[in-house]
């Protein structure tokens, strides 16, 4: 079963990134090499909406931003062989998996330059944050095991998965890592008071078309707004161009876009907005979610019921005294 | 949780009125009964009939909303008198008393002694399962044919009950156990596996080994605003033998309710955060 | 201590996201890729937590002196999806444990893979940590 999952998963993958579209004029550059939204018709479910249900793993994503400065311009990075059979073995018999595609942008499409508009303040704040890991208190939220707020818990890493369930009324988003969960209600009901603060934020959704428009407020401001995506290659760990530690206020505000452009691929759309914290409002775009083998399932991942070691190591700060 | 209970204590209304201590400080809750017989002496089921509420797709009763125990089993299963901060409870244990193994009974009368500092939902640990259908807070149902997910406001906890004929997981040290449904009539009954062994029952230090192992009865009642639970729990290494816990779950009425966060480890940190 | 991105982290983080390169601290923090070790150990108790499950072994050297190691491997749930789950390796169960260990010598190894007694070798590393099994051969 392992060894075709993935297998499997390797082929949908490469089959995957290596879709692309011609980007029609005046669209803004599209992640990960697309630029005007594949016109595609979805599936529905019983009452009609397009149907987004099943699980999904996380799909490619490269950088986060454009790297900034030398030595890092030039083309992204190079995803390994090695590395990557390593983690996705071939089934027997079967030639390795195909290496899929390096995504040639970044996944901020707007501002244009591909770069997080951070005020000053913000900027130096965020490399502060970034050069002090290792004291508990900056210490990324989601490594203390806090929800991952968004857009970011829709960034993808290894240990996550998804599964998207809709009922009349409401779309679900369940994450496998920490357990999180979303219920997006889509019959037009305000957003909660503002003296609600939620780490996921507060969810209102509705179908524009194909697209799952999903408009979040009423966030506390103890998450990152987004903390993945990979540098170049030399990049240490403080270049912006990772997209970590990028902190937001309460004003956060996120708009999301769902769209199933094929039959195994979510393209997901985020623009933030904090007037406190970027110049104006940004956009990332990617292919987020890539459908998972039908055997997939959700496990379990209790985040900080075993976190204490990781912590004290990173740290030196005992949660368990 | 014992200290979120010091927290309503210690709340006041916006007039500045103190609130009721314990745990009724917190009824938002209204419960519709259709009707329902009041519980006797011991913890009976309502005597609600058929079902004759709202129905899916597939033909199962419909079980999507938002519904929340009223009850102290959090507090303690078995029978009890009030304690400070402790609602007094006529127990939801069949036959009142849980069977423990002699060397098992006189380790829960050292977690009930030492309750504060061994619960493990004081250091934000999930509550595991049965304790997550009865902590006092809403939890939300998604039913699809194959899947029923319960979404918990306490700790975002997360239940997915598997009702498409799946077998259960690898052996796993699942908190929340493992989780698959069959409907048999108009009852959902789950078998949960898998547990470790870190999670007690309630607050009192009721408590099991890793070989846990629950089955889960949900029945809802006549129009559909409450379902009896049942959960049958057994463990050869702790008890003598199974047995079992039986309480309503209530429907939630008011419109437009949604889960809020109790996020438990964000508390965590904030009281961790290190003096500057 | 910092946390560094080593270079060829980004190569399997393509399709893992490599978001996790910070989840966590990094291999380079803690061990030494210049430190492989090959173990022979009979388990003696298993952690399925996260961000890292911990296999702990006893290692009995040429003198037959006994030391106890701590495996550090990936997330209970990479594990799973690999094949391996809490039946695979109950205490009693003889492993080869290829890995690197701890830079400041102490028993304490991340792995790579494990070899369980019918020869079933699985592989075991964490994700995004900068692991020298994340590099590629050409990448150092």
């Amino acid at each position: 079963m392992t060894q075709r999952f993935f297998g499997t998963l390797a082929a949908v993958t490469a089959l995957v990134i290596t879709t692309g579209q011609i980007p029609a004029a005046g669209q803004s550059r599209g992640g990960n090499g697309e630029g005007a939204t594949p016109s595609f018709e979805p599936p529905r479910t019983p009452w009609g909406d397009p149907d987004l249900q099943g699980h999904w793993l996380p799909g490619g994503g490269g950088m986060m931003e454009t790297p900034a400065g030398e030595p890092w311009k030039g083309p992204a990075f190079r995803p390994t062989d090695a590395a990557f059979s390593n983690f996705f073995p071939p089934e027997p018999g079967s030639a390795a998996p195909a290496r899929p595609r390096t995504p040639p942008r970044p996944m901020v499409v707007d501002p244009p330059d591909g770069r997080i508009p951070m005020q000053p303040w913000a900027m130096e704040k965020r490399t502060e944050i970034m050069a002090k890991q290792d004291r508990v208190e900056h210490l990324d939220p989601r490594v203390r095991c806090l929800q991952s707020g968004l857009p970011r818990a829709n960034l993808p890493v290894g240990y996550n998965t998804y599964q998207f369930l809709q009922i009349p009324g409401y779309v679900v988003l369940l994450y496998e890592w920490n357990h999180m969960y979303r219920y997006i209600p889509l019959d037009g009901r305000p957003h909660v008071s503002p003296n609600i603060r939620l780490p996921m934020g507060d969810s209102r959704g509705r179908w524009e078309g194909n697209t799952l428009v999903v408009d979040v407020t009423n966030f506390t401001d103890r998450t990152w707004a987004v903390g993945h995506g990979a540098p170049p290659e030399g990049a240490p760990a403080s270049a912006i161009s990772t997209g970590h530690g990028v902190f937001h206020t309460e004003a956060l505000h996120v708009v999301e876009r769902f769209t199933l452009i094929d039959a195994n691929t979510v393209r997901y759309e985020a623009t933030i907005e904090d007037p406190k914290v970027f110049t104006q409002p940004w956009k990332i775009q990617f292919n987020a979610f890539t459908r998972a083998p039908a055997d997939h399932q959700l496990f379990e991942y209790a985040c900080h019921e075993g976190n204490g070691r990781n912590v004290k190591l990173m740290t030196g700060f005992d949660i368990d005294k | 949780m014992g200290f979120v209970v010091r927290r309503w204590r210690r709340r006041r209304s916006r007039s500045g009125r103190p609130l009721p201590t314990g745990w009724c400080g917190l009824a938002a809750v209204v419960v519709v009964g259709a009707g329902l017989v009041a519980p006797s002496t011991l913890a009976q089921p309502p005597s609600g009939g058929r079902y004759t509420g709202p129905r899916t797709v597939d033909g199962k009763p419909n079980l999507n909303g938002i519904w929340q125990v009223m009850n102290a089993a959090h507090w303690d299963l078995e029978p009890h008198s009030a304690e400070e901060g402790v609602p007094p409870g006529l127990g939801v244990v069949e036959g009142d008393a849980i069977p423990y193994q002699a060397w098992a009974a006189a380790r829960k009368k050292e977690n009930y002694a030492n309750r504060a500092a061994l619960d493990p939902i004081n250091k934000c640990f999930l509550p595991g399962v049965p304790r997550i259908m009865y902590v006092p807070f809403p939890f939300q149902i998604a039913q699809t044919p194959k899947y029923v997910v319960l979404t918990h406001e306490y700790q975002h906890a997360t239940r997915i009950v598997y009702t498409d004929g799946s077998p259960h997981a690898p052996p796993n040290d699942f908190w929340m156990g493992d989780s698959r449904g069959r409907w048999e009539g108009d009852t959902l009954v789950v078998d949960v596996t898998h547990f470790n062994d870190r999670t007690w029952f309630d607050m009192a230090g009721n408590f099991h080994s890793d070989a846990l192992h629950v089955v889960e009865r949900f029945t809802p009642l006549e129009a559909g605003h409450v379902m009896q639970y049942e959960a049958t729990i057994e463990d050869p290494k702790v008890f003598t033998r199974p047995w079992k816990i039986s309480m309503p779950i209530y429907r939630r009425a008011e419109r437009n309710l949604q889960l809020l966060d109790y996020d438990c480890v964000d508390f965590f940190w904030l009281r961790m955060r290190p003096k500057r | 201590m910092r946390t560094r991105i080593l270079v060829s982290t980004i190569g399997a983080a393509l399709l893992l996201g490599s978001g996790s390169l910070l989840a966590h601290h990094a291999f380079s923090a803690e061990f030494d890729a210049n430190r492989p070790v090959n173990l022979r150990g009979t388990v003696t108790k298993t952690e399925w937590i996260n961000p890292h499950s911990w296999i702990h072994v006893d290692v009995k050297d040429a003198s037959g002196k006994v030391s106890s190691w701590a495996i550090e491997c990936g997330a209970p749930n990479s594990l799973l999806r690999r094949g391996l789950n809490k039946m695979s390796i109950p205490a009693g169960t003889q492993l080869v444990i290829e890995g690197y260990q701890a830079k400041d010598g102490s028993t304490t190894a991340n792995a790579r893979d494990i070899t369980l007694p019918d020869g079933q070798k699985f592989f075991v590393g964490s994700s995004g940590t900068g692991a020298p099994y994340e590099k590629d051969k050409d990448n150092k």
